[in-house]
């Protein structure tokens, strides 16, 4: 599956980022990007090897947790584990295969150093596996469970989606499977083919109440991974298979963690804002030098890292700072994790703070508050004409007087909603509240009485 | 060339004693060769069932040849297709059927080609019995244009007409044999589906899932678990806390049979067959056999079994070695004759993978076809977003 890259220029508009990247691209960027696209011609040979190569980059040594030794990621998977398995009494790990080492060599020795009732094999049987997972989890367990590869995770898709992630939310607190990790093989490996090379992060990202974290290097699996292991959420933990021996770096041999929902910007730059995670990181570096070298363009990387609950701080902000974002992946376009982050990205500021948005970020009727109101006619009892109240308040003096006119005849400064015939809206006002409203379907009468 | 003289020399004088021989065959078989012979075969387990099979078989003369024939040819086809493994020209998975030949070809005896069948990735050997040519079949594991799914399945998604294939997910076959089967009884042809799957996916939910549909719904659907032992590398007393496979039904009826006689298999699914069509419902046969190959082509297959185990079977119970032995002992044919068809078979293999080796690739147009069907087509992207591939449907 190669790439799929979803190219965004922000205030163009909804129609620029649909178009073409051939066509509608207006600025020399884009263009040029296209110049700088290696030749497409429809010989086979080209096409296979352009999407399977890539140079992984390593990440610097890290120095603040402690000495180092060199591992690839099945080994610093293997450390993880370690760490985990010496640290907590409760750790168990299982899955198919998981016994004597795993297909992937991620779980060698550990069932000769902790016991076979701590490392051991299921049988083949994903939506058991998961399943027992859960349990093992809600009775107090630290669960980490092996999918064998990502493609068998769909028989444990209710399992994950229907039991794991909303245990804790049905049963109000009182139980959840925080304690669950799942682990499984991720993504393109080149002879993978249909069932050896999903990268299925988008359909669980569309399930609240779990955790998706994917690396992209040793150092940072094996942080992320304790991470998960420790997080109170049950968490599906993708490792890029192609990485497993490809991926060399120098990784601390103590326990540490690096923190979850937190996108780690790699490069700073100022032309465009490149996000991957897993395996593209390393292509985008690759494309980031390029573009540097050949087109003088500075490109800010961002590794996503957690792909539920996101980042959309530190993206929105870079987005904010470029102009531009491409996003990078490995799944299908339609419905990809780059969908997602492109329309969250392009949403305009006031439905993104739906939370704290109250009646004064209304378009026309911008209500005063309660305060300023009660001012308006105690200042009218007192005797002040609407001009004067106006000034004094900063108000207009229509407004002024719409306010003590509705005092007059209701006796009221709230606009609660009365009961008779409907008071009249502006055809604004009106769609304003319709949009609250579907926005926020349970929003009640009360609501609107707040100023 | 001096070399390649003496091959063409050999070749011919090789010929002129065959054809020599085979005149002396010819008028040997009128005379000499026993037309049909019946052999005992091994009792078979049963589980909820007041009878099983009989517990002996007729063989005919045709017969013993065409199974010799049929499963020397998936032996030599497998093991070509390792060396054209090692030798990279055949990539991705590649999981092979040596040593379980009797099983396919027992239950190809035992039913017709307008049953239908599917079965897991060890698929190979169903795609020759089920009316798939060498040809097609090698071209397939290379991803060449002739190849039998038109090179975009490999070794696991090989179909032919009534051969739904050839699945790569575990266990998720058995429910759509259950369909199959559900078909073949709305129709009102008397036609059944079986369904197979290995000792490994039989502790896969769906399969237990479809033990109670088909039950309940009276499908004429044979149920067959290959058991090679070994689920990958886990062997079937690790894996699972019952092995008696042929229980698993639980209310279906069952069947052990010895899966390395073709003779048992092919007495087992006559009766199933019968069973099923009598309208009595679905049945489950375990087939006890075993592969000589590791479970595909990166598994070297000793890790977690041993040599000589590999090799006890191979020489106490090999399939082929078995029929050939039962055959020369009763004078059904003679050792020339069936060298003879050895040598043909060879040559089958040979031609076939000579041209999977040079049949061209598919088209890249057809690379993104047949995503959807009857759509206009539309353009799907490539590897890059400035390469796009039609769809055609």
């Amino acid at each position: 599956m190669a790439a799929s890259a979803r190219l965004l220029f922000r205030g163009a508009g909804l129609k620029a980022y649909t178009a073409n990247v051939n066509s509608g691209a207006q600025s020399s960027f884009g263009t040029t990007l296209l110049r700088l696209s290696p030749n497409c011609s429809s010989q086979t040979k080209t096409q296979i090897k352009h999407a399977s190569h890539f140079t992984y980059h390593p990440d610097p040594v890290p120095t603040m947790y402690g000495p180092t030794t060199k591992m690839n990621l099945f080994q610093s998977v293997t450390s993880a584990l370690d760490n985990t398995l010496a640290s907590d009494p409760t750790a168990v790990i299982f899955g198919e295969d998981v016994a004597f080492g795993g297909v992937f060599r991620c779980t060698v020795g550990l069932r000769d150093k902790y016991g076979k009732d701590r490392v051991f094999n299921t049988p083949l049987c994903e939506q058991g596996i998961v399943g027992f997972g859960i349990g093992a989890a809600a009775a107090g367990a630290t669960a980490i469970a092996e999918i064998q590869f990502a493609d068998y995770i769909y028989p444990a898709f209710d399992q994950i989606v229907n039991e794991a992630a909303k245990y804790r939310y049905r049963s109000g607190n009182l139980f959840d499977c925080g304690n669950l990790t799942i682990r499984a093989p991720w993504g393109c490996v080149g002879h993978g083919s249909l069932y050896h090379s999903q990268s299925p992060e988008a359909f669980f990202a569309h399930c609240p109440g779990i955790k998706i974290v994917i690396p992209r290097g040793p150092v940072q699996c094996k942080g992320l991974l304790l991470s998960c292991i420790e997080d109170h959420n049950p968490c599906i933990f993708f490792e890029p298979k192609i990485l497993y021996r490809a991926a060399v770096e120098q990784v601390p041999t103590e326990a540490y963690t690096i923190p979850l929902s937190q996108a780690e910007v790699l490069q700073e730059g100022s032309d465009v804002t490149l996000v991957a995670w897993g395996t593209q990181i390393h292509v985008l570096r690759e494309v980031v030098s390029m573009a540097q070298e050949k087109l003088g363009v500075s490109c800010e990387l961002i590794d996503l890292q957690t792909i539920l609950p996101w980042d959309t701080e530190t993206v929105c902000k870079s987005v904010a700072k470029t102009g531009r974002l491409l996003i990078s992946h490995e799944a299908p376009v339609t419905g990809g994790f780059a969908a997602e982050i492109s329309s969250t990205v392009q949403t305009p500021v006031h439905t993104l703070n739906q939370t704290d948005s109250n009646l004064s970020t209304m378009a026309k009727t911008r209500e005063l508050c309660k305060d300023i109101r009660d001012k308006i006619v105690d200042q009218h009892k007192a005797g002040m004409g609407y001009r004067t109240i106006g000034q004094q308040l900063g108000e207009k003096a229509t407004t002024v007087g719409a306010i003590i006119r509705k005092w007059k005849k209701f006796k009221k400064t709230v606009n609660l909603p009365q009961s008779g015939a409907p008071c009249k809206f502006s055809p604004r006002g009106a769609s304003v509240i319709m949009r609250k409203v579907r926005d926020q379907p349970r929003t009640i009468h009360r609501t609107w009485s707040v100023t | 060339m001096q070399k390649m003289m003496t091959l063409i020399s050999n070749v011919l004088r090789g010929s002129v004693s065959r054809n020599a021989a085979s005149v002396v065959v010819s008028s040997r078989s009128y005379a000499d060769f026993t037309p049909e012979a019946t052999f005992d075969i091994k009792k078979v387990d049963l589980h909820r069932l007041e009878e099983g099979p009989p517990l002996t078989s007729t063989l005919t003369r045709e017969d013993g040849l065409k199974y010799y024939r049929t499963m020397q040819t998936i032996r030599r086809m497998e093991l070509k297709a390792d060396q054209l493994y090692k030798q990279k020209i055949i990539r991705g998975f590649c999981h092979l059927y040596d040593g379980q030949e009797a099983c396919a070809v027992g239950i190809e005896g035992g039913i017709t080609l307008s049953d239908h069948l599917i079965t897991a990735y060890r698929a190979h050997g169903y795609t020759l019995t089920r009316g798939g040519t060498v040809r097609e079949i090698m071209a397939e594991l290379t991803g060449r244009r002739e190849g039998i799914a038109k090179g975009k399945g490999g070794s696991m998604h090989m179909y032919t007409k009534n051969f739904y294939g050839g699945n790569g997910i575990v266990g998720a076959q058995v429910p759509l044999g259950a369909g199959v089967a559900l078909a073949c009884k709305y129709l009102g042809t008397d036609q059944l589906c079986v369904s197979l799957y290995g000792d490994g996916a039989a502790n896969q939910g769906q399969i237990f899932e479809t033990y109670n549909m088909a039950s309940l719904w009276k499908l004429p659907i044979i149920f067959i678990c290959e058991n090679n032992q070994y689920g990958m590398g886990t062997s079937v007393e690790r894996a699972s806390a019952s092995t008696e496979y042929y229980k698993r039904g639980d209310f279906i009826p069952g069947l052990r049979v010895d899966g390395m006689d073709v003779l048992c298999v092919r007495e087992a699914t006559k009766f199933a067959a019968d069973h099923c069509r009598s309208g009595k419902g679905p049945i489950l046969m375990e087939l006890q056999t075993y592969r000589y190959h590791g479970h595909s082509m990166s598994d070297p297959g000793v890790s977690y079994r041993t040599r000589e185990e590999i090799q006890e079977v191979r020489s106490k119970s090999d399939p082929i070695s078995m029929l050939k032995d039962r055959m020369l002992s009763n004078n059904m044919a003679s050792v020339e004759e069936l060298k003879e068809i050895d040598i043909e078979v060879r040559k089958e293999i040979e031609d076939a993978a000579q041209f999977a080796t040079t049949d061209p690739e598919p088209p890249l147009d057809d690379l993104c076809s047949h995503i959807y069907a009857n759509e206009k087509s539309f353009e799907v992207r490539g590897a890059t977003p400035w390469t796009k591939l039609t769809s055609h449907s």
